[in-house]
């Protein structure tokens, strides 16, 4: 199996709208042949200033370049200055804080230049020092974890998931999910769901979750429906609610009935029922119709909104929502197929929430428009 | 024999004519009995007919059909046309106009406007359906009082046709370079910041008239909306549009419609939805000590993360997103101020959030959909010093307004969703006073600040 082509497909789509330059903290292949070594190491001290930051690294491994394990070389990071965001240092010039001595134990990705070893960035987010690296063990994967063949971007993968798999204290501070969001082989998929039905804790659990859900997951929605409590560990626009409002989109029938599961528990926490109804109305495939029309004579104003989105979506041929066509606003294009689609549709098509007033004509004609095709979706069950 | 030019006048029924090639007797009796040109078949009277349906302009279609009589006898034949114009299968009108003029041809023309007290007559046109055994035929013949009143009855034949067919479409608006035909199309608002990040503030339309070819008249007019969108430029085929404002925010469908005629005959309405980052997410982050961000103790840092949500309540992926600080001052009612504390006196920094990656960017959003704002308060040299993370410390040193400018790597540029009020306590940041979204944008303008 190429894992290496599960990765460049997963970068691709994320990407693929924007400028060229934007593997280099995504794509760990393509980190891999910008960098000159590619290693296992330990770092123990650090010196920081303001625009730099000077670090030995202990290696363990040595994946690509002419390094050897048990070597320790310095490195030398030419970072942004930390004068960004937020960041106060009253009373001084902004400046690093000298010698630390702590230690992190990652995979590096190195350039060997006229200046010395110089890091490449791994990771997105702030210009942390934990930006250069991704998570790895000192041993690496067990045997039967190792890709018995592939490339170089599969080793490396699988000594992420590694990682990933290891102690959750010691690899997964909230940051790093970042890292391996952007990253999807089966290897990361695994390592993540090992989290969740590990015994890490709650807080590691539901992010690992929303992650899995932002990769469309079909296990992750089992999870959530089975256990809605774990969103409140995982809240804001990287959380659990968030990854089921706006990324969560597969089609199969069991994420569906999971969907519908938790757009109609009582008691779903911290919105994931809204959140539910959200993917279903972006999903909006002829299984989910019955759903949302059952939604139109709800009395919350937004739910019913939701419900036209989808119902109208769904008559009038537009794409499913998703996070690729965001920007775009491809969703709201009346370009599929569609055996529904009229004149009468294409004028009630329904995009967003307005008032009482001007929902009365919207939601006269689609529930005029349900009573009459209901029948046609008397097959569909959804339990 | 062929006669080029000629003078007739009738002279006791006999019409005699002066010709400049040759002099030629015209007479009722050989255009009811035959024997002209000394051949008993010939009447002296012959006729042609032609039945033809073309667009005039954008707006009109003309049906023109014509008898022709030629012959010696032709001047004493009245040519006449009754025609039915069909569209579709529907009779619009019949023309049966009796023709007073003697000889030569005589045309029956209409001209049918395609959009007319806004009501569209469009379809196929077509004078005579006889074909189809639906409808009339035109009916070309022709009559002479002259020759019946002396007692010389003519009967002409009557020869029946039918014309050409012509469709008229509508005019219509295709979005330039976009696959699918689709029927509306949104875009972007950044607060009049430009395009960027895949996040378009301009689209090209494409008019089409569906007539002729060539150069045609192309008209384009914002029918609702018209403050929100510029389109330019006004006429010709191609435009660009660019948002001028938002959509409502209310609302169920798109709130800007442009259309295209070509003469007056106009296309149907092309729905605009112009979206906005509207709204922002704030929920908590991370937090941790100095050092773990290359920095010196004692002190804290901790995130909120944030995400971005457009008119729909749909989460925007990564777009570059800048914060604006102002006025940075001490907590009133605090234990702080200028004489017993140096913070406010170094306002920090505002950042710029960039998608991953992006060229000449240092600070990148976590994900697809959120990004982390840092405060942090480091170092021995703060007055008073900066102690470890406890989120609910009751000691506030200075506070200042931060404003979210969406789509502009500057602050007071771009969109403006949300503001807030950052507060600087001596173990955490914390964000209180939330406004999103800001319904007026000048609420956001520097120098008005909410703390």
């Amino acid at each position: 199996m190429n894992l290496n082509a599960y990765l460049h497909i997963g970068i691709l789509t994320v990407i693929g709208t924007l400028s060229g330059s934007l593997v280099q903290a995504a794509d760990v292949a393509a980190l891999a042949n910008q960098a000159d070594a590619v290693v296992a190491a330990t770092t123990s001290t650090r010196v920081e200033s303001n625009s730099s930051v000077q670090f030995d690294l202990s290696i363990h491994r040595v994946f690509k370049g002419s390094l050897s394990a048990g070597q320790t070389i310095i490195v030398n990071w030419n970072r942004p200055p930390v004068g960004w965001g937020g960041v106060k240092t009253p009373g001084a010039s902004p400046g690093g804080l000298g010698q630390v001595n702590a230690e992190y134990m990652g995979l590096w990705f190195l350039q060997d230049t006229n200046v010395g070893w110089v890091p490449l960035r791994a990771r997105g987010g702030p210009p942390f020092f934990t930006a250069l690296f991704y998570p790895a063990t000192k041993d690496g994967p067990p045997q039967g974890s190792r890709p018995v063949s592939g490339t170089l971007g599969d080793v490396l993968l699988s000594e992420i998931a590694s990682a990933i798999q290891a102690p959750a204290s010691a690899y997964l501070p909230r940051p790093l999910m970042g890292a391996v969001e952007e990253l999807d082989t089966p290897f990361i998929r695994g390592a993540l769901l090992g989290i969740v039905t590990s015994g890490a804790k709650d807080i590691d659990r539901a992010d690992a979750l929303a992650v899995l859900l932002a990769k469309n997951d079909v296990r992750a929605i089992q999870i959530v429906s089975d256990e809605p409590s774990l969103a409140s560990y995982s809240s804001g626009a990287g959380g659990i609610v968030s990854a089921v409002r706006d990324s969560f989109r597969p089609t199969d029938h069991i994420s569906l009935v999971n969907l519908i599961r938790l757009a109609t528990a009582p008691h779903a926490a911290n919105g994931l029922s809204a959140a539910a109804v959200r993917a279903l109305s972006a999903i909006h495939t002829r299984e989910t119709i019955p759903f949302l029309a059952s939604l139109l004579g709800n009395p919350d104003l937004e739910l019913r909104a939701r419900a036209m989105f989808g119902l109208s979506g769904f008559v009038n041929g537009c794409p499913m929502q998703t996070p690729d066509n965001v920007r775009s606003m491809e969703y709201i294009r009346t370009e599929l197929p569609s055996a529904y689609r009229t004149a009468d549709t294409l004028s009630h098509l329904v995009i967003r929430t307005g008032s009482m007033d001007q929902e009365v004509g919207y939601l006269t004609f689609w529930k005029a428009w349900w009573a009459e095709h209901q029948q046609e979706f008397a097959d569909i069950t959804m339990n | 024999m062929r006669i080029t030019d000629s003078l007739c006048i009738a002279v006791k029924g006999v019409l005699l004519c002066i010709c400049s090639v040759a002099v030629l007797r015209a007479d009722c009796n050989t255009l009811v009995y035959g024997g002209a040109n000394g051949n008993p078949n010939d009447i002296g009277a012959n006729d042609s007919w032609y039945s033809d349906t073309y667009r005039l302009d954008g707006n009109h279609v003309v049906s023109y059909s014509q008898t022709t009589i030629t012959g010696v006898n032709a001047g004493l034949v009245r040519p006449q046309v009754i025609t039915y114009l069909y569209l579709g299968s529907t009779l619009m009108y019949t023309n049966n106009i009796t023709n007073t003029t003697y000889g030569g041809t005589y045309t029956q023309t209409d001209t049918s406007q395609l959009f007319l007290n806004n009501n569209y007559y469009l379809g196929t046109y077509q004078l005579g359906l006889g074909s189809t055994g639906n409808g009339n035929y035109n009916n070309h013949w022709g009559d002479s009082p002259i020759c019946t009143g002396q007692g010389y009855p003519y009967s002409a034949l009557h020869y029946y046709d039918y014309g050409n067919q012509y469709t008229a479409f509508k005019p219509t608006i295709t979005v330039t370079g976009a696959s699918g035909n689709p029927t509306s199309w949104g875009f972007w608002y950044l607060g009049g910041a430009p395009s960027i990040d895949g996040y378009y503030t301009q689209v090209g339309l494409t008019g089409n008239t569906n007539w002729g070819t060539g150069t045609r008249p192309i008209t384009w007019t914002t029918i609702q909306g018209a403050s929100k969108i510029n389109t330019n430029p006004t006429t010709g085929p191609n435009v660009t549009v660019t948002a001028l404002a938002p959509s409502a925010y209310g609302g169920y469908n798109p709130d800007i419609q442009v259309q295209i005629s070509t003469d007056g005959l106009p296309s149907a309405p092309f729905p605009l939805f112009i979206n906005t980052p509207y709204t922002m997410l704030t929920g908590a982050g991370t937090y941790g000590t100095c050092t773990d961000i290359g920095m010196a103790e004692p002190g804290y840092h901790n995130s909120v993360q944030h995400g971005l949500a457009d008119l729909a309540g749909a989460s925007l992926v990564w777009i570059t997103t800048t914060e604006s600080l102002e006025n940075d001052h001490y907590v009133v009612g605090g234990m702080y101020n200028a004489s017993n504390s140096n913070w406010a006196a170094s306002p920090s920094n505002p950042s710029t959030w960039c998608p991953v990656g992006k060229s000449g960017c240092s600070l990148f959003w976590d994900t697809n959909t959120s990004f982390s704002d840092f405060t942090a308060v480091c170092g021995p040299s703060p007055i008073p010093n900066a102690s470890s993370y406890n989120p609910n410390g009751t000691n506030p040193v200075d506070n200042l307004t931060q404003k979210f400018w969406v789509g502009s790597a500057a602050g007071f540029s771009g969109e403006c969703p949300q503001e807030d009020v950052l507060t600087y306590y001596t173990d955490h940041g914390s964000v209180s006073g939330i406004v999103t979204p800001v319904t007026n944008q000048s609420q956001c303008a520097s120098g008005n600040v909410i703390n």
